[in-house]
């Protein structure tokens, strides 16, 4: 787990922070009316949260590459099933540039179900899309393999570089902020399908 | 107060040889990344620390992607504080990493300590000339160990 502090001095001083914010709250509650205890209270929190906030890490994510897996001149791919499933076109495209194409379909669990551990629905429909999308490739002439990943697509492609390797990832998404996270993550080329 | 940085280290959750490219553009990225990986080589990338954000390996938090690296590629340049900062504290952080640098002779010359002798790579390096010199950088540190 990552600190949320910078060093021992800085939690040393939120410490600070927050006794000092008892002690006011309790000479508040001792010596003041109503109102200036609820505005030393929230003045307090505010305080707390400000500090925590400001002195909290920044998480830049360094872009990463595994070693390239398979014969040295095939080229894979990762296809990440993130909403859609690629049409023809696309398909068509990757077999100019790609050997192999692993299909990952990320189980998409809503918040709901995932409390209620009723996942299995999720999975199952994560299968569907993914021999859906293994089928065309199929037709398209790409030679395909697919898998159901983990529900965070981040993950679900992490795994699938780690065994399969893969040269490029290929999202079927129009999310622009999963396109900008997976661009971030990975040193290899990264586009939509 | 500037906000701290931790650079994730989740390049070596990857197996294999690691090599961190330290490169301010993008011309030689690309190419370079493609010919490490096709030598077998898992490969990350920093852009580098900036005024802003310094490095931090030149802090007391260190830096995990220069921990777990098996050879560094610096192409930052000489030019920048912030380059230099970053060089030296590598160097004096974890001694026995291979750090290779790409800078001319001049800059070499100028700082010794940044670019000991067999260190130094051209400025625009080719990628097989680079993947050769990362296999000779830990070849000479593997002889050393055994």
């Amino acid at each position: 787990m990552t600190s949320p502090f910078r060093s021992e001095a800085q939690a040393f001083r939120f410490l600070l922070l927050i006794a000092g914010g008892t002690v006011a709250v309790v000479v508040a509650h001792a010596f003041a009316g109503t109102t200036i205890l609820v505005v030393v209270c929230v003045l307090a929190a505010v305080a707390v949260a400000a500090a925590y906030l400001v002195g909290r890490p920044r998480v830049r994510t360094l872009p990463a590459a595994p070693a390239h897996v398979g014969p040295r001149d095939e080229r894979r791919a990762v296809l990440l099933l993130a909403e859609n499933v690629p049409g023809r076109a696309s398909l068509a495209g990757l077999r100019e540039r790609c050997d192999r194409v692993l299909v990952v379909a990320p189980v998409d669990t809503p918040a709901l179900r995932h409390w209620a551990s009723d996942v299995d629905r999720a999975r199952e429909q994560a299968r569907g899309r993914m021999e859906d999308a293994v089928s065309r490739a199929l037709d398209a002439r790409l030679e395909a393999s697919g898998v159901v990943g983990d529900e965070d697509p981040l993950a679900a492609v992490d795994d699938a570089l780690r065994t399969f390797g893969g040269d490029e990832v290929v999202a079927a998404t129009s999310d622009p902020q999963l396109l900008a996270a997976l661009r971030r993550r990975y040193a290899i080329p990264v586009s939509t399908a | 107060m500037a906000r701290h940085e931790v650079l994730r280290p989740q390049a070596w959750e990857w197996p294999g040889p690691r090599v961190l490219l330290e490169e301010r553009d993008g011309k030689h990225v690309r190419a370079r990344i493609d010919a490490l990986r096709r030598a077998g080589f898992a490969v990350g990338v920093c852009f580098g620390p900036t005024e802003e954000d310094h490095c931090p390996l030149a802090g007391d938090e260190g830096c995990a992607a220069a921990h777990g690296a098996d050879v560094v590629v610096s192409s930052l340049g000489l030019e920048s504080v912030e380059a230099r900062e970053a060089l030296g504290a590598l160097r004096t952080r974890l001694p026995q990493l291979p750090v290779l640098v790409e800078a001319d002779a001049a800059a070499a010359l100028r700082w010794p300590g940044l670019v000991p002798r067999g260190d130094r790579l051209e400025p625009g390096i080719g990628p097989s000339e680079l993947v050769e010199r990362v296999e000779a950088a830990i070849a000479r540190e593997s002889d050393l160990h055994d």
